[in-house]
């Protein structure tokens, strides 16, 4: 019994019961039988299938997986890898919900450099990491490529932190 | 021939070279970063070209066009995350060469693959624009969906492990270009009341999200410095690719031609070129076994094919104005405003320019293996920084991509979302070319698939009556039986000798 | 090192010093985000781009096109139309009437403020080059026999603007549009693409975008909803020539701001627009690009866009989109 790959085969077979109920509603299309709820419902059985079949493999397997090729050897946890994977994973989050109150130019930099410093542990360089990346990802993006990254409270300044 | 000698003279003022030499720089550039796709890359600098001289203008755009496919190879390389989706079929293979220690040879025959491709893709183009055009044309939505159907099978080529593991990846890339309103009726599924969902799991976030995220999050898991692969000098890049080259002579073939047929029909563009080069490479091989594992032999038919579809795409938007996809959308786009009218009097009307602009083309892939190699030495070292630095910068760049791509903050939250799926997935083998295989070809097997049937007056018969769609139903279908028939032979075989 | 944070004390300093003349000061102050609900390489895109260059000269800051065309457009509509009117966020919009009947968005005239239209091409009525009809009359004449017979290409969704063009003449000569097959694809110039391979019947979209294929002896241009001739392609007629009927139908572009613009700032654009719109350099590029040129000043436009809607809402409701 492999409980983890239990778990992803459950979770994809509930996804495609999701796809299948969700779509049985839709209306076909003009003049046919089918319409839009025909591919999510083929998609969504066989994914049910197959995710059947991963379960089954998951009940029948050794409870012990070797690792796969090229996989590092997995290590035991410990509070700093657990607090720098949930900020990994937090970030984009963090950054979404932040920009656009703060800005790009205020917030990257505290993504980045705090990062880099539970990381590493060094302030520094991660300040300096988190700063200088910002200003160059700014010119290279905001002023050369023109993409309306978000100025939240810098807006007011906007105007004259931009060359024409 | 004398105005291709004259093209190639116009070719040659400092202006002009400067030109796709900055066009050049730039589209490695935007290339190399993940979520900066070529079409983007194009889009922005067209207020650019529009002060510039025709030729200059064009010669620019062209250039910058073939680099980009191009670069979406290096960061695949060296860090696992492809640039473009094109470089997505192929990613494990020259990530675990790099790994390896193989970093030269995989490095050097991207350039070079995709330098052939991209050369015998401008050669196509010159010689025989007019009449690959007469044909793509004539494929409707009854062959475009063979043809989808025939990208499906190639799922099997790129998912190594357990199938059925691949087919869930597959079912899952199906699934999410189903999100938002439907190609045929425009109703909203799967959007579970979201406004942002109306506007669907958008591609180029998804594919940062299911490639970036996981590494960086393995790295969370694990960090340590390891060591970074060791820098290959630029002579070093181009050791043992001659040999590799001359042994596989065939892929290099297959990949051009494959490029460029797939890249002429509209509506399928190089990275559908690069999984279907990609499985034929597989079948045929004797190491067919390990790909995905890291040969040498994976690499070399898919990364010519999708440089080779850049000049595909050209064919029918030269000469009938359609263009295969956004990228060429937007380079006809540039063509329009500089007066190139596209028409299949081109070739007559304004001969010179229109060769002119081909040159550049085709001198622009051959300009690609100095370029290419100098950029290939400037991105290994910029990665060699420490990885606690390296890897929130990644981080940074993945947003600010997903950001740039969409112009909307939901983008990042579908490639996190997307990237925690993958991460869980991977932990789990369950392969991801599959799954961007999928979010590729969902949209055209249903919208083809629908649309036909429509036409057909619900008649199911109507997908196998023309001569181009019953050929290419029968090639699927034998692609999809052989292997079966092969299994049953040889167990047959087997027994009798036993 | 050194020079990031001199640059960053003098950025703070520099911003510190103009702090409040910068609230104070008059609009446009900062650059300008202008939205195209479409995606890069399209029509809208190539136009909002051409308008940007000229609107930069005009006001003095950089003006950005921001491309949001997901949801064939819901998704940058939306954003214009929920933007804060400071004039800062402008949209480049075109036919946008179907989306609120078809439950695909919640927008509609009353929540944008017009500034003007700069852009209309009619719809043209293509068929492939070896079809039997030889004059506009006798494919309508065709298609009111036997409204299921045909295959009809949208472009893209159903709802768009050569669709609904379409749709509006058909409905002007009576047929039965309940009939009519009506089928969606992947643009103008993939259905083109698929006539001329045997799948449709008829195409309606840009004459531009079929002029290749027109060229090339494949497709044939019966008509153009339009007032007059095109300059560039003078052989097809007008449908007022053919049939009689008086009508303009097809594609436009123009630009807005969302609802509630101050005044001011309106008005500012508005001579912005019209000064950008005379600019022989801007009439040039759009008609290279094959676009056609068309002026509404604001109260033309804004009367225009509540019209269209009415119509446009009934057309949908009979066709059952």
């Amino acid at each position: 019994m492999q409980l983890s790959q239990l778990g992803v085969a459950g979770g994809f077979g509930l996804l495609g019961a999701t796809i299948i109920v969700n779509t049985a509603g839709l209306a076909p299309v003009a003049h046919i039988e089918f319409g839009p709820a025909l591919f999510p419902t083929i998609v969504g059985w066989i994914m049910i299938a197959l995710s059947g079949l991963a379960a089954f493999d998951a009940v029948r397997g050794p409870a012990v997986e070797t690792p796969a090729e090229g996989e590092e050897p997995a290590e035991p946890l410990n509070w700093h890898r657990l607090v720098l994977f949930a900020g990994f994973a937090a970030a984009p989050l963090i950054y979404v919900l932040l920009a656009p109150v703060l800005g790009f130019l205020l917030t990257m930099p505290v993504i980045v450099g705090g990062l880099a410093f539970i990381a590493s542990g060094k302030p520094v360089r991660s300040l300096l990491l988190g700063v200088g990346l910002t200003v160059l990802l700014h010119i290279v993006f905001y002023q050369v490529l023109r993409v309306t990254l978000p100025w939240g409270v810098l807006t007011n300044y906007a105007g004259i932190l931009t060359w024409k | 021939m004398e105005v291709i000698g004259q093209a190639f003279l116009e070719l040659l003022s400092p202006q002009v070279l400067l030109i796709m030499l900055g066009a050049g720089v730039y589209g490695l550039t935007m290339g190399a970063i993940p979520g900066l796709s070529a079409s983007m890359a194009v889009a922005l600098v067209i207020p650019i070209a529009f002060f510039l001289d025709p030729v200059p203008a064009l010669a620019g755009v062209v250039t910058l066009a073939a680099m980009a496919i191009f670069a979406g190879d290096l960061p695949g390389a060296l860090l696992r995350i492809p640039g473009t989706p094109a470089s997505a079929a192929y990613v494990d293979d020259s990530y675990l060469m790099v790994r390896r220690g193989q970093g030269g040879l995989a490095l050097g025959l991207c350039v070079i693959c995709s330098a052939i491709g991209g050369v015998v893709g401008a050669l196509v183009l010159m010689g025989a624009a007019p009449a690959i055009a007469r044909i793509a044309l004539q494929f409707s939505s009854y062959e475009k969906f063979w043809l989808a159907c025939l990208g499906l099978t190639a799922a099997v080529a790129v998912s190594g492990g357990k199938w059925y593991k691949g087919g869930i990846s597959l079912m899952l890339g199906l699934a999410i270009a189903q999100v938002g309103l439907d190609p045929v009726s425009g109703q909203m599924r799967l959007t579970f009341g979201s406004r942002e969902l109306v506007g669907g799991l958008a591609f180029i976030p998804v594919l940062i999200g299911m490639f970036a995220i996981p590494e960086v999050l393995r790295y969370a898991l694990a960090p340590r410095e390891i060591a970074p692969p060791p820098i290959q000098a630029l002579g070093n890049l181009l050791a043992g690719v001659g040999s590799t080259l001359r042994r596989l002579k065939g892929d290099l073939v297959q990949g051009s031609a494959v490029g460029v047929v797939i890249g002429a029909i509209p509506g399928a563009g190089a990275d559908i070129a690069a999984y279907i080069s990609y499985a034929i490479s597989k079948r045929f091989s004797k190491v067919g076994d390990q790909y995905g594992k890291g040969v040498p032999d994976a690499l070399v038919a898919p990364t010519t094919s999708n440089n080779a579809a850049v000049g595909g795409a050209m064919i029918p938007a030269t000469v009938f104005g359609i263009p295969g996809d956004s990228l060429t959308a937007i380079i006809i786009g540039v063509f329009f405003l500089k007066g190139l009218n596209p028409g299949p009097t081109i070739f007559i009307e304004n001969p010179l320019l229109i060769n002119t602009v081909f040159m550049a083309f085709l001198i622009a892939n051959i300009l690609m293996v100095p370029l290419g190699l100098f950029a290939t030495s400037v991105f290994q070292r910029m990665i060699r920084v420490p990885r606690y630095m390296l890897m929130p910068a990644v981080l940074a760049f993945c947003i600010i991509g997903a950001f740039a791509v969409e112009n909307t903050h939901f983008a990042i939250v579908t490639m996190l979302v997307l990237g925690l799926v993958a991460f869980v997935m991977e932990k789990h083998q369950y392969p991801l070319a599959p799954a961007i295989l999928g979010l590729v070809l969902g949209p055209m097997l249903e919208e083809t698939f629908l649309n036909s049937l429509i036409r057909a007056r619900g008649n199911i018969f109507a997908f196998v009556e023309r001569p181009l769609s019953m050929g290419l139903a029968a090639l699927t279908l034998v692609i999809c039986v052989a292997p079966v028939a092969m299994f049953v032979w040889r167990k047959a075989r087997g027994a009798r000798s036993a | 090192m050194k020079h990031l944070s001199l640059l960053r004390t003098s950025v703070v300093i520099a911003a510190g010093l103009v702090a409040m003349p910068a609230i104070a000061q008059q609009w446009p102050e900062r650059p300008i985000t202008l939205i195209a609900p479409a995606g890069a390489g399209g029509g809208t895109d190539a136009t909002a781009r051409l308008l940007a260059l000229g609107l930069e000269q005009q006001l003095g800051q950089p003006v950005n096109v921001v491309n949001q065309g997901q949801g064939g457009g819901v998704v940058g509509f939306t954003s214009i139309t929920t933007a804060e009117p400071d004039g800062y966020t402008l949209g480049v919009i075109y036919n946008f009437a179907h989306y609120s009947p078809m439950g695909q968005g919640d927008f509609d005239a009353a929540d944008m403020t017009p500034i003007g239209q700069f852009n209309f091409d009619p719809a043209g009525f293509h068929v492939r080059a070896d079809s039997e009809w030889t004059n506009i009359t006798e494919a309508l004449d065709a298609i009111k026999a036997d409204p299921g017979a045909y295959d009809i290409a949208c472009g893209g969704g159903c709802g768009g603007s050569w669709p609904l063009a379409f749709a509006s003449l058909l409905d002007a000569y009576d047929v039965d549009l309940s009939q009519v097959r009506m089928i969606t694809g992947q643009g103008a110039a993939a259905a083109l693409q698929e006539m001329v391979a045997g799948g449709f019947d008829v195409v309606p979209s840009s004459v531009p975008e079929a002029g290749s294929l027109i060229e090339a002896g494949l497709v044939r241009g019966l008509a153009v909803f339009g007032s007059e001739r095109l300059a560039a392609f003078p052989d097809i007629p007008t449908l007022e020539e053919e049939t009689g009927m008086v009508l303009e139908l097809g594609a436009w572009r123009g630009l807005v701001g969302p609802a509630g613009l101050p005044e001011d700032v309106t008005a500012k654009l508005v001579a912005a627009l019209e000064a950008v719109y005379n600019d022989p350099e801007f009439q040039s590029a759009m008609t290279d690009r094959g676009f056609g040129l068309r002026w509404r000043d604001a109260e033309d436009f804004g009367a225009f866009m509540a019209e269209e809607e009415v119509s446009v809402r009934e057309l949908v409701r009979v066709l059952g989109l």
